[in-house]
């Protein structure tokens, strides 16, 4: 388990307590045999305590599961065994909250996914979406 | 007050991504012609002294403008900074301002409205695309700049912007349909990024304003304002007013 994965979760838990205040203490999964609240659940993550526990949980409510990480991945490198030449992935953003680059090749995008960081997670967020249209498209 | 039927268009053009988003809003442009009175800031013309310029002087209730940003800044030609959340974006009040911009739709777009912005279509994400050839040949790009050019030219047309982004939503649907049936390697690449964008355009403000009330041009009926003086512009308007 990656630290910059552990890093990603309690930022999204920070985040989500700050504007779901009246959720922050509602019990939503069962780690060590206790039941964890949000709060409880961002403590151990800080601390390091059953962090992999905390984050399998969260994977099964649908939070960021880790296998979408990987499916991301495999994605994009089915998109490079594809025949060339390779579409690009453009962006119109600046600065500081660059999230894709104004442009990126496949290779790159797999190289940001694989690494964890930002636009890895940005191009897994659109990864997702598509997921969702297929799942909405096979009921 | 903002003029009814009069518009800015900033169409940044210096790097490879820019280039598409003008070429398709120079697209849009050609649709409006002849209903439109229209600023063209194109390329290098595109920067802020200019745009602060054309605002001032046509005072236009039509703003659409492509640039790189992010949560809290617009810019435009070479990535000079024109309007910042809280700095600036006062400009835009009682404008109808289409922001074809990276993530403007997290601050920038709201605390415009907030501030008395008529209304703003905004990203709340990225706005990403795919492409693998120059804009007017590749394919893969159209449906991404389609879906924006519908909000304009629903405008044009003489809808509200509430049915303008209702429009823009349905051509991002289609061509998540047509792309569907598609037997393109790429394909899924293309859906992928029309979803992302389409999730991620926001309409901030009022929902019932117009840029054309009625759907009457305004004067002069055919003139397109590209890169002129600005004294020759204004001595057009008033030429005409006689």
């Amino acid at each position: 388990m990656s630290s910059a994965l552990v890093q990603q979760k309690i930022g999204k838990l920070q985040a989500f307590i700050a504007k779901n205040p009246a959720l922050r203490s509602v019990p939503f999964a069962i780690v060590a045999g206790k039941s964890i609240t949000p709060v409880q659940a961002l403590s151990m993550l800080q601390s390091g305590r059953n962090a992999q526990a905390v984050i399998n949980q969260l994977a099964l409510l649908g939070v960021d599961p880790p296998e979408d990480w990987a499916l991301a991945v495999a994605y994009y490198q089915d998109m490079l065994a594809k025949p060339g030449p390779h579409p690009k992935i453009y962006a119109i953003n600046r600065g500081l909250g660059q999230v894709v680059g104004e442009s990126m090749t496949i290779q790159e995008a797999i190289r940001h996914i694989e690494a964890g960081d930002a636009i890895g997670e940005s191009l897994v967020n659109s990864y997702r979406g598509l997921k969702v249209e297929m799942a909405k498209r096979m009921r | 007050m903002p003029q009814e039927g009069v518009a800015q268009f900033v169409r940044s053009n210096f790097d490879e991504a820019t280039t598409y988003g003008a070429y398709y809003m120079g697209l849009a442009m050609d649709y409006a012609r002849g209903r439109l009175q229209m600023q063209d800031l194109y390329a290098a013309d595109a920067t802020k002294v200019n745009i602060i310029a054309g605002l001032n002087e046509l005072d236009p209730l039509f703003c659409f403008y492509l640039g790189h940003g992010n949560a809290d800044v617009y810019t435009a030609q070479n990535q000079e900074v024109v309007f910042q959340t809280c700095t600036g974006n006062e400009a835009m009040i009682g404008r109808v301002w289409l922001l074809l911009s990276c993530s403007c739709g997290i601050r920038l777009a709201p605390d415009t409205v907030n501030k008395g912005g008529l209304t703003v279509f905004g990203w709340t994400v990225d706005f990403t695309w795919v492409a693998v050839t120059t804009p007017e040949n590749d394919v893969y790009a159209k449906p991404y700049f389609d879906a924006v050019n519908a909000i304009s030219n629903s405008l044009v047309d003489g809808m509200t912007t509430g049915e303008a982004y209702n429009v823009s939503i349905q051509v991002f649907n289609d061509g998540i349909d047509a792309w569907t049936q598609s037997a393109d390697p790429y394909a899924s690449m293309v859906i992928e990024h029309l979803i992302h964008d389409r999730d991620g355009l926001t309409l901030f403000g009022d929902t019932n304003a117009k840029i054309l009330v009625g759907g009457t041009p305004p004067l002069p009926p055919t003139e397109i304002i590209e890169n002129w003086p600005i004294e020759v512009a204004v001595g057009l308007v008033l030429l005409l007013l006689l």
